[in-house]
C-alpha cells in the first residue's frame, strides 16, 4: 500500500457562542496514490473539516497529517509553502469559489505567477490556454469573466485552477452536488479523465451515494467526526458492515426512512459509540464504549461493537 | 456606464457636477476679474451686465470669488477624502482582515474618534495645529477616515471566509495579494459610494470652518468665509448671502447624489 | 374533469420588447388526490409554472392559456380572488424552509396565523388544530416545537413545519418545490415518507417539483419532464423512467450516475441548459443539443404524439429515436 496522505489521529474542536463542537475526532485515514477515496457522511459529519484540515485552511488539535512521506502538520506556514501546489481542493459552489471581478486568464496566470518564478509571459499564455482545453473550454474563456459562465462552466474553470499548477491530490467537496443533471455526468467524466491523464489522487466528498458509488475506488464513511466504515467500494457496497452505512445507502437508493431522528449535536456527542442513539441493533456495550475502527476483512474496516455479517442480519436492516 | 446613468440620482448628480467641474477648469484660465481686486466704489453693486453676480462689501467680483471658491471647496474637499480613503482603507482592511487583537485595538480607537462630532474633533485639531490649508485637510481627513475604515473592515470580514479567498489560500496566494487584489476589487463600489458621501461633508465642513474663522484665512476666496462676511449685509445685499450659499448646497446635493445613486446600484440601503 | 389543469398555459416576461418565454404551450393535468411530478434541471420553467400556480408571478408576467383548478379559471384571477385560493384550495412548500418561515416569530403562531386568516375559528381552538398538526407531521414533544424559534429547529424539522402550515387547511393540492433538496440523505427519506402519508390521508394532491428522477421512482404515479419551458414527455412515472422516449429524457436518465455503470463512461448531453435570454422561439427546445436532431427540428415545434397515455414531443418515432441514438 503506497499512501499519498495519511491523516493520524486527527482531532478538531471549534468554540461557537453556544460551547465547544466536536468536529473530529481521533479520525485517521490513509488515501492511496492513484484512487479516489469517496467520502460520504451527513451534514455535521465532519467531512468538511477533513477537507480543511488537509488543505490546511484550518489546523488539526490533535493528529498527525504525512504527504508523501512528509509530515507536514508540523510544518511553519512558510514551510509549507511548497506543499501548497501538491493539494488542492473544488468547492462545491461555483459561483462563490470564483473571484467575480477577475477575468479567467487572470486567475489562472496567477497560479504561474505564485509557483513559477521566473515563467516567460508567452509560456504562461501558452499554459493558460492549455489548460482551459484540457477542462474542455477554449483559449477565449481567459478573457471572460465568471458573470458570464454557467455552473458547468464555472466549475471547469475551478478544476482549471486546481490543476494548473499540477499538484498530486485534489479534495473534491461536493464538486457536482450544485449543478444541473445533465452538466453533472459532464463533469465526472471530465474528472476521470483528468485523472487517467496526469495521475491524479481524489478525495472526493459528497453526501450523494450514488455519485460516490459510481466514481470511487474506496469509500469512507463518516458520523459524527468517526470514520466508522472504510473499504473497497465493491466490498461496502456488498456487504455493508455498519449498520449507519447500511442505513444511508438503503435511505438514497429507494428513498425510504430507515433511520429515525436526526444526527446528534456535535456540541453533545453521545458516549459510547456515537451512532448507539439512532441504531436499532445497540446494546448496553455500545453506550458505555466507543468502538475502534478495526479490520473485518481484507481492507475493510469498520468500527462497531456487532458489525452487520451478511446474509439474514443484512436483509433485515434494510427494512424490505 | 449606461446602467450608471439609467440611475436617476446619479445622472442628476453628474449633471451639476459636471457643471461646477466646468466653472472649475474655467477658472484656472479665466475670471471676470481678479479675485481680490478692490474697487470700493463699486461696492454691494447689484448684479449687472458688469458684475454678473454683483459684487462684495469690497466691490469683489462675487461670480469671480465663487469660481475660485468652487475651486477652494473641491481641492480640499479631494485631498481630504483621498487621504482619508487611503489610511481608512489600509487600517480597515488589516484589521478585518487579520482580526484578532490587533482589530480590537484599533476599532475602540476609531469608535473614540467616531464618538465626537466631525466638526468638534477638526476645531480641536485646528485649535492645537492652528489654521491654514493644509491643517484644514488634515483635520478634514482625520474626520473622513473612521467611516472609510469601518466600511473596509466590514467588507474584509465578510469576504475573507468566503469561497474564493479561501480558493487563493490554497492556491497559496500571499495575504497582501489577497487584500489588495482580491478582496479589495469587490468592495471598491462600496467604498466609491462612501467616498462621495464624504466628499459632500468635506465640503460642508469645510464651509463650516471657514464660516467660523478656523479654516481657510481672508481673502482667500473658500465659500464658507464669503458666507461669513456676507451674513452682516443679509437686507442690504442679498443675493451676496445666496449666491455662495446655493453654491455650497449644489456642490453637496451632487456628491450626495452620486453616492446614493452609487449605493442603490450596489443592491445596498444604509 | 381534472382538480387542476393547465391548457395551452404560456408565461412570458416582457423584456426590453422582447417577449421571453418560461413556459411555453404547456398542458398538465392533476387528479384529485394524484401525486404527479414535474421534472425538470434548474432554468426549465418548473419553479415558474409552481409560482403561476399561486399567482405569485412577477408583476410583469403575462399569462395565455387557462388554468382551471376546481372548475375556475385562475389565469383571470385578480389579487383579492387569488388570496381565497393560495394557502387554502392551493399551498406550497419551498427547497429552503428557513426563508419562508419569519425568524423572529414562533412557529406555533405562524402555522395558526394561517388558520385564522382563511377560517372562522376561536384562538383556542385553533391552537389545538396546530398541536394535532403538529403531531400528525411527526413532531413529537408538540407543544415545546409550538413554542420555538424557526433557528431552533433542524432543517428536517422546519420542513416538517412547512408540510404542516400548508396542509392546516386542507388544501386540496400542495405543490412541494424541491422540498428535499436542502436536506440530509435520512431527513430527506422521512419527509418524502411524510408527504406520501399525508397525501394518503388527507388525500391531499400533490405537485412534486424535483430536479432528482430518482427521487419520484415509486413515489408518483405519473411525471413530466419540463425542457427550456416546454413539456417534452409525460406519462406514467414508470415508463417514463423505464422505457424514455423524448432524446432529452432518455439522455438525463442515462447520465445519472450509479453503481451499474462504474468503470464506464457516464453518458453525457452535450452543451449547458440555454437562459431565457438564448432560448430560440421556434422549434424543438432541445434540437440544439440533441444528437439526432435534423432541420426541421430548427424550423417547428414536434406535436406531441400519444402511445398508451405516454406522450412525447419529438418528430421520430420511438423506434427511430432508439436507432438513430445507438448507432
Amino acid at each position: 500500500m503506497d499512501s499519498l496522505l495519511k491523516l493520524d489521529g486527527v482531532s478538531k474542536e471549534y468554540k461557537s457562542a453556544y460551547g465547544r463542537v466536536r468536529a473530529l475526532c481521533e479520525s485517521s485515514l490513509e488515501i492511496e496514490r492513484g484512487e479516489i477515496l469517496g467520502l460520504v457522511g451527513e451534514s455535521g459529519s465532519g467531512k468538511s473539516s477533513m477537507a480543511n484540515i488537509i488543505v490546511r485552511l484550518i489546523s488539526p488539535d490533535k493528529g498527525k497529517i504525512v504527504f508523501n512521506g512528509v509530515e507536514i502538520s508540523s510544518l511553519s506556514a512558510r514551510a509549507f509553502r511548497k506543499f501548497r501546489r501538491e493539494i488542492q481542493m473544488v468547492f462545491q459552489d461555483p459561483y462563490s469559489s470564483i473571484n467575480p471581478k477577475k477575468s479567467i486568464g487572470y486567475l489562472l496566470k496567477e497560479c504561474l505567477k505564485i509557483h513559477e518564478k521566473g515563467m516567460s509571459d508567452e509560456e504562461m499564455e501558452r499554459k493558460v490556454s492549455e489548460s482551459l482545453d484540457e477542462v474542455g473550454l477554449d483559449s477565449s474563456y481567459a478573457k471572460r469573466y465568471p458573470a458570464s459562465l454557467s455552473g458547468g462552466q464555472r466549475q471547469r474553470v475551478a478544476i482549471a485552477l486546481a490543476l494548473i499548477i499540477r499538484p498530486k491530490l485534489i479534495v473534491l467537496d461536493e464538486p457536482v452536488s450544485a449543478l444541473d443533471v445533465s452538466v453533472e455526468a459532464q463533469i465526472l467524466n471530465l474528472l476521470l479523465d483528468l485523472r487517467k491523464k496526469h495521475g491524479l489522487t481524489y478525495l472526493f466528498i459528497s453526501h450523494d451515494l450514488n455519485v460516490v458509488s459510481y466514481i470511487a475506488d474506496r469509500i469512507a464513511v463518516m458520523y459524527l467526526g468517526s470514520i466508522v466504515e472504510l473499504g473497497k467500494t465493491e466490498d461496502i457496497l456488498g456487504a455493508m458492515a455498519h449498520p449507519y452505512t447500511k442505513a444511508l445507502f438503503a435511505a438514497s437508493s429507494d428513498i425510504s426512512a430507515t433511520l429515525s431522528g436526526e444526527i446528534p449535536s456535535p456540541m453533545n456527542p453521545p458516549s459510547g459509540c456515537p451512532f448507539h442513539t439512532r441504531c436499532i441493533y445497540a446494546k448496553d456495550r455500545c453506550r458505555v464504549e466507543k468502538p475502534s475502527l478495526s479490520l473485518l476483512s481484507s481492507g475493510h474496516f469498520v468500527s462497531c461493537h456487532y458489525p452487520l455479517r451478511g446474509g439474514e442480519k443484512n436483509e433485515n436492516s434494510c427494512g424490505i | 456606464m449606461k446602467r450608471y446613468f439609467s440611475n436617476p440620482s446619479f445622472l442628476i448628480g453628474s449633471i451639476i457636477l459636471f457643471m461646477m467641474l466646468a466653472l472649475l477648469v474655467i477658472s484656472f484660465f479665466h475670471t471676470p476679474y481678479d479675485v481680490t481686486a478692490m474697487d470700493l466704489a463699486n461696492k454691494l453693486a447689484k448684479p449687472s451686465q458688469e458684475h454678473f453676480l454683483g459684487t462684495d462689501q469690497f466691490g469683489r467680483d462675487i461670480l469671480s470669488r465663487v469660481m475660485k471658491g468652487i475651486e477652494v471647496s473641491l481641492l480640499i474637499g479631494f485631498m481630504a477624502v483621498s487621504s482619508g480613503l487611503l489610511f481608512g482603507l489600509l487600517i480597515g482592511s488589516f484589521s478585518g482582515y487579520f482580526g484578532g487583537r490587533l482589530d480590537e485595538i484599533i476599532m475602540k480607537i476609531i469608535d473614540t474618534l467616531m464618538a465626537f462630532p466631525g466638526v468638534l474633533l477638526a476645531m480641536m485639531l485646528i485649535a492645537v495645529f492652528g489654521n491654514g490649508l493644509l491643517n484644514t485637510i488634515i483635520a478634514l481627513s482625520v474626520m473622513a477616515v473612521p467611516r472609510f475604515a469601518r466600511i473596509t473592515r466590514s467588507g474584509y470580514m465578510e469576504l475573507r471566509d468566503s469561497d474564493f479567498v479561501k480558493a487563493e489560500r490554497i492556491r497559496g496566494a500571499g495575504s497582501l495579494r489577497i487584500m489588495f487584489s482580491h478582496i479589495l476589487p469587490n468592495i471598491v463600489s462600496e467604498l466609491s459610494a462612501t467616498a462621495s458621501l464624504s466628499f459632500a461633508s468635506a465640503i460642508m465642513s469645510e464651509a463650516g470652518l471657514s464660516y467660523l474663522g478656523l479654516g481657510m484665512q481672508p481673502p482667500s476666496p473658500s465659500l464658507g468665509i464669503m458666507l461669513s462676511e456676507a451674513q452682516d449685509y443679509m437686507l442690504r445685499a442679498p443675493w451676496y448671502v445666496l449666491i455662495p450659499t446655493i453654491t455650497i448646497a449644489l456642490l453637496v446635493i451632487a456628491f450626495n447624489l452620486i453616492g446614493d445613486g452609487l449605493q442603490e446600484m450596489n443592491g445596498g440601503v444604509k | 374533469m381534472s382538480l387542476l389543469s393547465l391548457r395551452d398555459f404560456t408565461l412570458s416576461f416582457n423584456e426590453g420588447g422582447r417577449l421571453l418565454n418560461a413556459v411555453k404551450n404547456i398542458f398538465l393535468d392533476i387528479e384529485e388526490s394524484e401525486m404527479v411530478a414535474l421534472i425538470g434541471e434548474s432554468g426549465c420553467g418548473k419553479s415558474a409554472t409552481a409560482l403561476s400556480l399561486m399567482g405569485l408571478s412577477n408583476d410583469d408576467a403575462e399569462y395565455t392559456g387557462h388554468i382551471f383548478f376546481e372548475g375556475k379559471d385562475l389565469a383571470v384571477f385578480d389579487e383579492r380572488e387569488w388570496r381565497s385560493i393560495r394557502g387554502e384550495r392551493i399551498s406550497m412548500i419551498f427547497q429552503e424552509p428557513m426563508t419562508a418561515l419569519n425568524p423572529l416569530l414562533r412557529v406555533g403562531p405562524q402555522i395558526m396565523e394561517m388558520l385564522l386568516v382563511h377560517q372562522r375559528i376561536d384562538k383556542k381552538n385553533a391552537k389545538k388544530m396546530v398541536l394535532q398538526m403538529l403531531k400528525s407531521v411527526n413532531l413529537a414533544d408538540e407543544e415545546r416545537i409550538y413554542k420555538s424559534y424557526p433557528h431552533q429547529l433542524s432543517g428536517g424539522q422546519r420542513q416538517r413545519i412547512m408540510i404542516a402550515m400548508a396542509l392546516i387547511n386542507n388544501p386540496s393540492l400542495l405543490i412541494a418545490d424541491e422540498p428535499t433538496t436542502a436536506l440530509d440523505v435520512t431527513i430527506q427519506a422521512e419527509i418524502i415518507d411524510l408527504i406520501k402519508r399525508m397525501n394518503e390521508q388527507k388525500g391531499t394532491a400533490v405537485l412534486l417539483i424535483s430536479h432528482n428522477l430518482s427521487l419520484v421512482k415509486g413515489l408518483t404515479k405519473r411525471a413530466y419532464i419540463m425542457y427550456s419551458g416546454s413539456i417534452v414527455e409525460s406519462g406514467r412515472t414508470e415508463d417514463i423512467l423505464s422505457f424514455p422516449i423524448h432524446p432529452y429524457t432518455r439522455g438525463l436518465i442515462a447520465s445519472i450516475p450509479n453503481v451499474k455503470n462504474r468503470g464506464k463512461r457516464l453518458y453525457s448531453i452535450a452543451g449547458t441548459v440555454p437562459s431565457l435570454e438564448e432560448r430560440s422561439n421556434c422549434g424543438c427546445p432541445f434540437a440544439p443539443r440533441c444528437t439526432i436532431r435534423s432541420d426541421r427540428c430548427f424550423s417547428n415545434f414536434p406535436k406531441q404524439k400519444d402511445i398508451q397515455g405516454h406522450s412525447y414531443s419529438c418528430f421520430f418515432s420511438p423506434d427511430e429515436i432508439e436507432e438513430r441514438m445507438n448507432g
